[in-house]
């Protein structure tokens, strides 16, 4: 097995793989490229990416990512070889080398983070901004260091969905003659049935980071979707799953059958009201793909709980639960009380 | 967080302020012409209806009775034998007027305002004054409770003997209510002549400015409404604190591909029912009246 070298042809120093230009850059002399030249050049030299068929790539993917596990919280985090995990990404412990990871955990495809970490960072402290009761340590400098980038593991199912509904729809119309009140009610049998198909609905594979978190920051742009290559993990850590398909496959096929029923019920309109009589999904047939997603992501331990947040490292949407300074807020709440008590005081005269 | 606690303090000492001011400004005016004692002959009972014109030794016993209560409780008291039917509103007028025109406004005392006219349906008032209206106007109804079994009903003979136990039984009762000092929080309010009427230090205080009673029961019900508004503004952060999952699956549809094989909206029947549309209607009613400040209250025997 030829070992992987990502070295600048100039200047020899590592490549760094860059989200916001989306090429390879060289921090010592400058120079970049991009993913089709840096093949080209490394294919003509001696230690230069393998051929690309699927047994090397596996191979490759062996020799060269460590797994590292958190002793604390028992995470495994996937780091190249050219880079050392040193804290946990989820608990902010130590992590220690635990060996090398199996072929069967190379994703088929990914996409490259194109919000780089200043990016990430500004949109969190604007997410910040907003809030006025965090714990002030919640922006620190030491804190905002945390926010890792990271490629987690999802699983992405296409699926095919036959709908079958059956609903009563009512019409109704009101109006006054005389000294009565008429109303009109029209009863119409609704149907529909109809062949419905998602794409690419995601489902993490990681048990530690929370399923609607990461729903929150959905969607991901799939055309940006690149065969796996171990040049994208450099700067960044990966995630090793630990959820499999078969775990995620009812939350998939309910998110499946949950966008079928929108359509079908979306497509039923015009009644002052709608009894549905029966309501069928059946998921026909799904393909699958596990593929690694962009994400930014930064946990914050507050009075003895962790709150996560997570910026979709391509789209750049955010997600997450801020932490509250009940201290803050009561003292806020007091003066807001206060403040209500004083003009409650000067127009009580009026009122009481 | 030192901007809050300095905001807090800042409104905590407005509210004490605001009431300090309050109780200072309500030591002022005074028209209160209380009680005095010199005067209590002035107390007693009209026979208007010559009840006892034939038995005025009676009369001078009851008269005896009712200046003796009056001097007790430093209360003017007049028990007022009507002959003369009047409806309700103007023998409230007429009882605040003769009590005003007797003892004079804003004294302390009572009016009692016995209906002897015969007629259908008799109406007793009792009119209060200064300390009256503190001592009884929270106890009319019990207090006619009391008198009115002692009372001929409506339309009924009028025996003097009878009138002579229910002069009595009234001096009882006035006695018995007069007994319980008001409270600091105990007050009274005229609206027709703006006044309030409140005991302060022992004596009876008569004036256009709101006592400290009422300040402080404002300053409590504010700082209660105050606590309320804390705890919805502390509940509403906290529920903006939370997170809210934003995801809706139905992006992952492909609208290229999907279709509908069976879209159908049968028309099944069609029914009509009617229902009588109701009306209704309100009205209300308003008066006034001169003099001095008073309370009290009537009721049909």
């Amino acid at each position: 097995m030829e070992a992987v070298q990502y070295k600048c042809p100039n200047c020899g120093a590592y490549l760094q793989f860059r989200p916001e230009t989306q090429d390879f850059g060289c921090e010592y002399c400058m120079s970049a490229f991009n993913e089709a030249e840096i093949k080209e050049i490394c294919a003509q030299q001696e230690n230069s990416i393998p051929d690309e068929n699927e047994v090397q790539e596996t191979q490759e993917f062996e020799a060269h990512t460590n797994l590292y596990q958190c002793s604390s919280c028992g995470a495994e985090i996937i780091a190249d070889d050219q880079q050392t995990a040193t804290f946990c990404y989820y608990c902010h412990n130590p992590v220690i080398l635990a060996g090398r990871l199996s072929g069967e955990y190379k994703p088929s495809k990914l996409i490259g983070f194109t919000l780089t970490r200043e990016n990430a960072l500004e949109k969190f402290k604007a997410w910040c901004g907003k809030r006025w009761f965090l714990p002030r340590d919640f922006t620190s400098d030491s804190q905002l260091e945390k926010m890792t980038g990271l490629y987690v593991p999802f699983w992405v199912a296409d699926c095919d969905i036959h709908a079958d509904y059956h609903a009563i729809g009512k019409r109704i119309r009101s109006w006054s003659s005389g000294n009565y009140r008429y109303t009109e009610t029209k009863e119409y049998d609704i149907t529909r049935t109809a062949d419905i198909f998602t794409d690419g609905i995601p489902a993490d594979g990681e048990s530690k980071i929370d399923d609607l978190l990461m729903e929150s920051i959905e969607p991901f742009d799939y055309t940006a979707l690149k065969p796996f290559s171990m040049s994208y993990l450099s700067g960044f850590y990966a995630d090793k799953y630990d959820v499999d398909k078969q775990m995620v496959s009812p939350r998939i096929h309910n998110r499946a059958s949950d966008a079928a029923k929108n359509i079908i019920r979306n497509s039923v309109s015009g009644y002052s009201s709608v009894r549905v009589t029966s309501e069928n999904y059946q998921i026909r047939n799904t393909k699958w793909e596990y593929m690694m997603l962009p994400v930014w992501f930064m946990t914050y331990k507050y009075k003895g709980e962790i709150y996560s947040f997570a910026i979709n490292g391509q789209t750049g949407k955010l997600a997450g639960t801020p932490p509250l300074d009940t201290g803050k807020l009561k003292l806020f709440s007091a003066a807001v009380g206060l403040a209500g008590a004083l003009a409650a005081f000067l127009i009580g005269g009026v009122l009481f | 967080m030192k901007r809050f606690a300095k905001i807090t303090c800042a409104l905590i000492s407005c509210i004490i302020m605001l009431s300090m001011c309050g109780i200072t400004v309500s030591a002022a005016e005074n028209y209160s012409q209380g009680y005095d004692k010199d005067e209590s002959y002035l107390s007693g009972v009209i026979d208007d209806k010559d009840l006892f014109e034939d038995d005025p030794d009676t009369l001078e016993e009851l008269n005896e009775l009712v200046v003796e209560t009056s001097e007790e409780l430093e209360l003017y008291i007049c028990i007022y034998l009507n002959d003369t039917a009047r409806g309700e509103s103007s023998t409230e007028y007429f009882a605040d007027e003769e009590y005003d025109r007797m003892f004079g406004e804003d004294t302390d005392g009572i009016f009692y305002y016995m209906d002897l006219s015969e007629q259908y349906s008799a109406y007793d008032y009792i009119s209060t004054s200064g300390k009256g209206m503190l001592y009884f106007d929270d106890h009319i109804d019990d207090m006619f409770d009391e008198i009115f079994p002692y009372l001929p009903s409506s339309g009924e003979t009028i025996y003097a003997s009878e009138i002579e136990l229910a002069i009595e039984q009234i001096c009882g009762v006035i006695s018995d209510y007069a007994s319980k000092e008001p409270g600091f929080f105990d007050y009274e309010y005229d609206s027709y002549t703006g006044h309030y009427i409140y005991m302060k230090n022992g004596e009876v205080v008569v004036t256009p400015t709101a006592p400290p009673a009422i300040l402080v029961k404002r300053g409590l019900i504010s700082l209660a409404i105050g606590a309320v508004v804390a705890v919805i503004c502390y509940f509403i952060v906290k529920h903006h604190y939370k997170f809210k999952p934003s995801c809706n699956p139905s992006v992952y549809v492909s609208r290229e591909e999907s279709r509908f094989t069976h879209k159908d909206d049968r028309f099944i029947r069609t029914y009509t029912t009617k229902t009588k549309i109701q009306s209704s209607s309100g009205g209300g009613r308003s008066g006034g009246r001169g003099g001095g400040s008073h309370g009290g209250g009537g009721r049909h025997r």
